[in-house]
């Protein structure tokens, strides 16, 4: 009877102890915004009911060990699942990299497995970028945060929808942070036409010497 | 026997299960005046380290002023600042409760920043989940946001002054910058050089305008005088509808060294509202300053050199067509400044 009304106690205790939800995989992106770059790290953790079914994608070979090629499996499928557009231009991300707790640690709903995302942007003064996680493997709870990695990006705006699967953010980058794409071209012309008008002030001092 | 040995068990799994809670902290570092580090860190955190007390404990005064040493101590030790290998010294420590939020706030002073520094934090180690957001701010302003977490606990960051050189090429970056992206500064030049005239007249325009922008940039950031800005971009759109009109009609005085001189006052206070977003360091001000004009001149003598050529070459072989290019051009001068103009009279 006392091993039941502690078994009850511990039952009705555990739930509060844990933050994470543990039917849930959490899955919370961190966003860095950089001029010219994006990264997005995401953290998926597994709460301990689901980390079974979790396991299943994540370890695919079942051999209770999760390899670097199987964390890297996983976050090719995560990519599928991942929508970024910046300015409404779809962002190409490549993995940077990719690491995972231990299967024990993972099991037991303390585990993590990181994966960090890089994409090249072409960013103008004002911006906007939507991010969508549509990573669902498991019962899934998601958040999403953005950072900035210089003070030429500032953040103007900020909104997620209910589940916090779409996030969207407007911010500025400072134009002295933009590249300058047409500057380079004007200053090409007028290199050229400098060129133009000292061969022509040449052939024209040649000309008069000749004559 | 059996219900004592539940609870064991019971302990045991809930001590797990509070050490793998995803949690947060916050730290907000000012590197400059007032130099000072700000930490907010979850109070279950922090029980857990203080040898598993319970955290509602933490949230009262009382409890928390015993523990301020300990608190102190484990802060110091997990938290450290290091410039040139040598941990910087913190003072004037500050410790409060902030119920609502049931996290501990930590205030501590240190000198000022002046070069690039480390910093190391790893306040829970025993939480794998647990994340550390680091805001870093000079003279109040966000520069960088940086995450630590299990696998990052460090990272080097600048907050290095300047040397001179660095501060006059940024500037004069800057400056050319500026032109290039300004396309009233672009056409008001254009405006001006369309009527031709030969290398020393040229010369004696763009030195009139130089000079003008010239003294009112340095007026104007020395606040020393500071007319709104959007009368300022007001005039700037005037300023070219009058060069396009002068270059259109062709007047029989050629009044371009005055518009030149008395618009390029107002394109000075244009320039510098630009400069004004930049952050100018002022303990080289003046470097900054004449940098910053040294590019705008070389992004107008790069127009100049574009433009003048050409349109000597265009009078040299086709005068015919270079009169009534001159015209259009005129004209799609005078339509932008007038667009800008309205623009910015409905937009005022």
């Amino acid at each position: 009877m006392k091993l039941i009304r502690a078994l009850i106690l511990l039952g009705w205790l555990l739930p509060m102890a844990v933050a994470h939800p543990a039917d849930m995989l959490v899955q919370a992106a961190y966003i860095t915004l950089s001029p010219k770059q994006v990264k997005i790290e995401l953290d998926l953790t597994a709460g301990e009911l689901v980390a079974k079914d979790f396991l299943v994608q994540l370890d695919s070979n079942q051999d209770q060990n999760i390899s670097a090629a199987e964390v890297q499996t996983l976050a090719s499928v995560v990519l599928e699942n991942i929508v970024l557009r910046v300015n409404n231009t779809p962002v190409s991300l490549r993995l940077e990299s990719s690491q995972s707790s231990e299967i024990e640690q993972i099991k037991l709903g303390g585990g993590q497995v990181q994966l960090v995302f890089v994409g090249v942007i072409s960013a103008s003064s004002q911006n906007q970028f939507i991010f969508k996680n549509n990573f669902a493997p498991v019962n899934s709870g998601y958040l999403a945060n953005v950072f900035v990695q210089s003070s030429a990006v500032k953040i103007i705006s900020q909104q997620r929808d209910q589940t916090q699967q779409t996030f969207e953010v407007a911010y500025e980058v400072a134009e002295s942070a933009l590249p300058w794409v047409f500057p380079w071209w004007l200053g090409f012309i007028a290199v050229i036409g400098i060129l133009l008008w000292f061969s022509r002030a040449r052939f024209g001092q040649v000309k008069a010497l000749q004559s | 026997m059996k219900f004592k040995m539940s609870l064991i068990v019971l302990w045991c799994i809930l001590g797990f299960a509070q050490a793998h809670e995803i949690s947060f902290s916050r730290i907000k570092l000012e590197v400059r005046q007032p130099s000072q580090i700000q930490l907010e860190m979850p109070v279950k955190d922090l029980a857990r380290q203080l040898g598993n007390i319970a955290p509602e404990r933490l949230l009262q005064a009382q409890n928390l002023a015993k523990l301020e040493p300990e608190i102190l101590v484990l802060v110091k030790k997990r938290l450290i600042l290091e410039v040139a290998g040598q941990p910087l010294r913190f003072t004037d420590f500050k410790l409060q409760a902030l119920p609502n939020r049931k996290e501990i706030q930590v205030i501590w002073q240190f000198a000022s920043i002046q070069q690039t520094f480390l910093v190391q934090s790893n306040l829970f180690p025993d939480n794998p989940l647990h994340k550390t957001f680091l805001d870093v701010y000079k003279d109040n302003q966000l520069e960088q946001q940086l995450i630590f977490d299990a696998n990052k606990t460090r990272a080097t960051i600048q907050a290095s002054q300047q040397s001179v050189w660095q501060v006059v090429w940024n500037f004069v970056l800057e400056g050319i910058h500026h032109i290039f992206i300004g396309f009233d500064h672009i056409l008001f030049i254009v405006g001006l050089l369309l009527l031709g005239g030969n290398l020393w007249q040229l010369l004696k325009i763009v030195s009139a305008f130089t000079l003008a922008h010239s003294i009112t940039l340095v007026l104007a950031t020395l606040q020393i005088l500071s007319p709104p800005a959007r009368l300022v971009e007001v005039i700037i759109a005037a300023s070219i509808v009058f060069v396009g009109v002068h270059g259109f009609f062709k007047h029989k005085h050629d009044l371009r060294i005055i518009f030149a001189f008395g618009f390029g006052l107002i394109h000075g206070f244009g320039f510098a509202s630009v400069l004004s977003e930049l952050e100018l360091p002022q303990e080289a001000l003046a470097w900054a300053l004449l940098a910053f004009n040294g590019g705008v001149e070389i992004g107008q003598m790069c127009i100049v050199l574009l433009v003048a050529p050409l349109l000597a070459w265009l009078r040299r072989h086709h005068p015919n067509n270079a009169a009534l290019t001159i015209r259009v051009a005129s004209l799609a001068v005078i339509a932008a400044g007038a667009y800008w103009f309205v623009e910015r009279v409905v937009g005022a």
